[in-house]
C-alpha cells in the first residue's frame, strides 16, 4: 500500500493540459490536493504565500519549460533563490520536445530538478515518482 | 658588345661614302693626269709636265704607272673575276716599270727603259728616268695590288704595309716640295719625284690603307672615343704648324731677314708654348667629357642598383617568367618551379601552354595576345594546371617589353598566388547554392506541412461541434470541459497554421510600387476603426514620405505595429500611438511610438521570433506570430527592425526602409 501524499502543484500556461494532468493525478488516488498555476510568476507567489500561518510547501511539482514571459527555467532561478522552507520537496520537468542538453545537464547538477517527464503524465510516471522519493 | 660599339662611333654607312668618293676621286685624277702627262709627252708640252716651272717633271713611264693604276682600280671597283688575268698583268708590269728603273740606277744598263716610248728631251740628269722615289713607290704599288686581293692573310698585312710605306714616301715628298728644299741637295729619293706625282701616290695609298681596314682606320679618325677626338684635334697642328712655320722660315733665311740659327731658337720656342697651350685646352676639352661621362656613368650605376633591388625584391614577392616575343620561356624564378612543380629546365624554351589547364577558352587567351602584342599591359586571373596535375590560380600582370625602336622583344609575366581566394570563392558560391536550395525546400516543406494539416484539423473541427451541438447533454462535467477544451485547441491550431501560411506567402506574388505611407495608413485605421474606437485610442499620423516597396506586406507591418500598441496597454492608460519617419542616407527610419506596457530589455531581441510569446493566452491573445512578419517584411525591403522600452512606459518600435527613387527592383531584396 503506497502512502497518500498531501500536494502536487502544476506549472504550465495551457490549461487544457493542467486540467488533464489534475484528472490524472486525482485518479491515482495517492495525492489529496492539485494546484494548477498558469505561469512562474502564479507559482513563485503561491509559494510564497503563507496559507494558514504556514507555506504551501508542496510533495511534487511538475513544470512546463516553453511558458511565455518566464521560462521553466527561468522559473528555476528564481526558485533556487527562495528559503528551503519554501521550497518543494520534489521538482520535475515536463518536456513536449527536446531541449537543449547543456540546460539538462546544468539544472541537474545543481540539484534543482530531479527528474524529466514527456507529456502527457501517466499512472506510471506520478507511481514511480512517489515510489522512488516517499 | 665590341662590335656594337664600333658600330656607334662611327656610321658603316658614312664610312662607305666617304671610302666610295675617295675612290671615284683617285680613278678620275689618275687616269685623267696620266692621260694627260701622256699626251705633253707625245706633243712635248714642258709645261703641263712638271706643273711649276723648273721643278721635275712626272716621266712617260709614271704617267704609264698611274694609268695602269687607273685601270686597275677600275677593275677592283666592278669586281670582275674573269679578268684576272689582266689584273695580275697590269701589276706585274708596274712592279717590272720600277724594278727596271731602280737596276738602271745601279749602273746596270743591259736593258733601258728610260726612253722606251718617248725621248725626254727636258731633264738635264737621267732624262726620261723617273725619280728613284718613283720607282720604290711604283715597285710597292704593283706588290700591293697583287698582295691585297689574295686570300692569305699574311700578304694582305704585306699589303697594308707596302702602301703605308707609299704614304710615308708621298708625305715626305710633298713635304719636301712645300718646304721648296733644293733639288740635288738634301737625298737622292725625291731628286725629280714631280709634286703631283707625289699628290697621287698619296691618295691612291691611301684609298688603299681606308679600303682594307674599313673598320679600323675611319673609326678612328671619324670616330667619337676621346682618342679619335685626339687625332683630330692634335694631328692638324702637329701637321701644319711644322710645315707653314718652316716654309716662311726657309724664305726668311734665303732671304737673310735673320740667320739660320735664329730661325732654329724661334721654331723651338714658338712651338713649345704653343703645343703646351693648345694640348692643355684639348685636354681640358676631353677631361670635361669625361667627367660628364662618369657622372652618367654613376647615374647609371645607381639606377642600375635601384633597379637591381627591385628586382630582387618582385622576384620574391612574385611568380616570375620572362619569355621571348614568341611566347617561350626564358627565364622563371624559384617561385615559378615551386607552384607550377616544374623543374627549370622542363620550362625553359617551352611555351605556357604547358601550364594550361583548359579552364579558359581560345578568345580569352587570344585577347590577351592581342592585348599585349599592341604593347599594353595586361592584367587578369588564370587558372593553371601544375605538374602533378593540381589547379592553382594567379592574378597575372603581362609586361610587354620594348627595344629603342619601340618594337617587343620580351615579355614579363608576374603571377600571384590567389588559388585560396579563389577556392573560397567556389565554397561560397556553392554554399549559397545548397542555402538557397535548402530554403526553398523549407518553404515549400512549412506550405505543404500548413496546408495538408488543416485538412484532419477541419474533420476534428466539424466533428467536436457536431458532438458539442447533437450529444452536448449525454456528458457530464468533464465530458463538456474536454470538448470545450477540444473545440478551443482546435480553433487555436487552425489559426496558427493559416498564420504560419500567410508568413511564407508574404514574399510571394508581391511587386514593387510607389506608396505613400499617409495614405497607407489612413487607410489602416479605416481597418482598424473599431478597435480604436473600443480601446479608445489616439493614432497620430506625422508626415511620412513616399516610398518604393511592397503595398501588401507593408499594409501588414503597419497594421501589426498599431495592432500591438493597442493590444499591449495596462488597463488604466488610453493607447497612444504616434508614427514619425526621417530620411536616412540610404533609406527612411521609421518609429511606432506607444504607451503600453512595455517589454523588459532581455525579451527585446526574442519577441521578433517565430510564435514566441511574452504573456498568457489569457492576458493577450494572438498567434505569437505578429513580430516574426514584421521582421519578415522588414527584411524584403532591406532594413532593420529594433525596439526601444522601458517596462510600464511603453515602447518604440523603429525599422528602416531602404529607397530607391530608380526603380530598380535589385536594389531591394526580394527573398522568393
Amino acid at each position: 500500500m503506497r502512502k497518500k501524499i498531501n500536494c502536487i502543484l502544476l506549472i504550465d500556461d495551457d490549461k487544457a493540459t493542467n486540467f488533464l494532468h489534475n484528472e490524472i493525478i486525482m485518479e491515482t488516488n495517492l495525492v489529496e490536493r492539485v494546484v494548477e498555476v498558469l505561469s512562474g510568476y502564479e507559482a513563485l507567489e503561491y509559494l510564497e504565500k503563507m496559507e494558514d500561518g504556514k507555506y504551501p510547501q508542496p510533495d511534487i511539482i511538475f513544470l512546463d519549460i516553453n511558458m511565455p514571459a518566464m521560462s521553466g527555467w527561468e522559473f528555476l532561478e528564481e526558485y533556487d533563490k527562495l528559503d528551503e522552507g519554501k521550497k518543494a520537496k520534489i521538482v520535475v520537468v515536463m518536456l513536449t520536445t527536446s531541449v537543449n542538453p547543456d540546460d539538462k545537464d546544468k539544472a541537474k547538477s545543481k540539484g534543482l530538478i530531479n527528474g524529466f517527464f514527456n507529456k502527457p503524465l501517466t499512472f506510471e510516471m506520478i507511481e514511480r515518482v512517489i515510489d522512488e522519493n516517499f | 658588345m665590341k662590335k656594337s660599339v664600333t658600330n656607334n662611333s662611327l656610321n658603316p654607312k658614312l664610312s662607305e661614302s666617304i671610302i666610295k668618293n675617295i675612290e671615284g676621286l683617285a680613278i678620275i685624277t689618275s687616269l685623267f693626269l696620266s692621260f694627260t702627262v701622256l699626251l705633253g709627252w707625245y706633243f712635248e708640252e714642258k709645261q703641263i709636265l712638271s706643273i711649276i716651272p723648273g721643278s721635275a717633271t712626272m716621266k712617260f713611264n709614271t704617267a704609264l704607272v698611274f694609268l695602269l693604276t687607273g685601270i686597275l682600280l677600275v677593275i677592283q671597283k666592278t669586281k670582275k673575276t674573269a679578268i684576272l688575268f689582266i689584273y695580275y698583268s697590269l701589276a706585274l708590269i708596274i712592279v717590272i716599270i720600277g724594278v727596271f728603273t731602280l737596276l738602271e740606277y745601279t749602273g746596270w744598263s743591259v736593258f733601258s727603259i728610260d726612253n722606251l716610248f718617248v725621248s725626254d728631251k727636258f731633264s738635264s740628269k737621267y732624262p726620261g728616268r723617273m725619280s728613284p722615289a718613283t720607282a720604290v713607290c711604283s715597285v710597292f704599288l704593283g706588290l700591293g695590288f697583287i698582295a691585297e686581293i689574295s686570300a692569305n692573310n699574311f700578304f694582305k698585312k704585306a699589303a697594308g704595309f707596302l702602301n703605308a710605306l707609299i704614304v710615308f714616301i708621298s708625305i715626305l715628298a710633298i713635304t719636301a716640295y712645300i718646304l721648296f728644299i733644293p733639288m740635288g741637295h738634301k737625298g737622292i729619293l725625291f731628286q725629280s719625284m714631280a709634286i703631283h706625282t707625289s699628290l697621287l701616290f698619296f691618295l691612291i695609298s691611301i684609298l688603299k690603307i681606308l679600303k682594307n681596314t674599313k673598320h679600323e682606320l675611319l673609326p678612328l679618325i671619324w670616330g667619337n672615343f676621346a682618342g679619335s677626338k685626339l687625332i683630330r684635334k692634335v694631328l692638324p697642328l702637329m701637321i701644319l704648324f711644322p710645315i707653314i712655320f718652316n716654309y716662311l722660315l726657309v724664305i726668311a733665311i734665303e732671304k737673310e731677314l735673320f740667320s739660320f740659327d735664329f730661325g732654329l731658337i724661334a721654331y723651338a720656342t714658338i712651338f713649345i708654348p704653343l703645343s703646351i697651350f693648345y694640348i692643355t685646352y684639348i685636354a681640358l676639352g676631353l677631361n670635361k667629357t669625361d667627367i660628364e661621362k662618369q657622372l652618367v656613368e654613376n647615374d647609371f650605376r645607381k639606377s642600375n642598383r635601384y633597379l637591381k633591388q627591385f628586382k630582387n625584391g618582385i622576384d620574391k614577392a612574385f611568380i616570375l617568367a620572362i619569355t621571348d616575343k614568341y611566347g617561350v620561356i626564358t627565364e622563371v624564378n624559384e617561385t615559378f618551379c615551386k607552384i607550377s612543380k616544374y623543374g627549370e629546365n622542363e620550362l625553359i624554351g617551352k611555351t605556357h601552354s604547358i601550364l594550361n589547364s583548359g579552364h579558359h577558352d581560345k578568345q580569352f587567351f587570344s585577347k590577351m595576345w592581342k592585348t599585349i602584342r599592341s604593347g599594353e599591359i595586361w592584367i587578369d586571373e588564370i587558372k593553371n594546371k601544375a605538374k602533378d596535375g593540381s589547379y592553382y590560380w594567379v592574378l597575372t600582370a603581362i609586361v610587354p617589353f620594348k627595344n629603342e625602336d619601340n618594337q617587343i622583344t620580351e615579355f614579363m609575366a608576374l603571377r600571384q598566388d590567389i588559388t585560396d581566394r579563389k577556392n573560397a570563392e567556389e565554397d561560397r558560391l556553392q554554399y549559397l547554392k545548397k542555402l538557397e536550395y535548402k530554403n526553398k525546400e523549407l518553404e515549400q516543406f512549412a506550405f505543404v506541412a500548413s496546408h495538408d494539416l488543416q485538412e484532419p484539423l477541419r474533420t476534428v473541427i466539424n466533428f467536436t461541434d457536431l458532438l458539442a451541438r447533437k450529444q452536448k447533454h449525454h456528458f457530464d462535467d468533464i465530458g463538456i470541459k474536454s470538448l470545450d477544451f477540444i473545440q478551443e485547441a482546435t480553433v487555436r491550431m487552425s489559426q496558427l497554421i493559416k498564420s504560419l501560411l500567410d508568413y511564407n506567402r508574404i514574399d510571394k506574388n508581391s511587386k514593387l510600387s510607389r506608396i505613400a505611407c499617409n495614405e497607407l495608413i489612413e487607410e489602416i485605421k479605416i481597418d482598424l476603426d473599431k478597435k480604436i474606437a473600443d480601446a479608445d485610442a489616439t493614432v497620430i499620423v506625422n508626415t511620412l514620405p513616399t516610398i518604393i516597396g511592397y503595398e501588401t506586406p507593408l499594409r501588414l507591418l503597419f497594421q501589426n505595429l498599431i495592432s500591438n500598441g493597442i493590444k499591449f496597454r495596462s488597463k488604466e492608460v488610453k493607447p497612444y500611438i504616434e508614427i514619425t519617419a526621417r530620411p536616412m542616407a540610404d533609406g527612411f527610419l521609421f518609429m511606432v511610438k506607444d504607451n503600453g506596457i512595455g517589454i523588459s530589455a532581455n525579451h527585446q531581441e526574442k519577441i521578433f521570433e517565430i510564435f514566441k510569446r511574452l504573456h498568457s493566452k489569457d492576458e493577450y491573445d494572438g498567434s505569437g506570430i505578429g513580430l516574426a512578419h514584421c521582421r519578415k517584411i522588414v527584411d524584403l525591403h532591406g532594413g532593420k527592425i529594433w525596439v526601444d522600452s522601458t517596462p510600464g512606459s511603453g515602447s518604440t518600435f523603429s525599422f528602416t526602409i531602404k529607397t530607391v527613387y530608380n526603380e530598380k527592383k535589385d536594389q531591394l531584396h526580394p527573398i522568393d
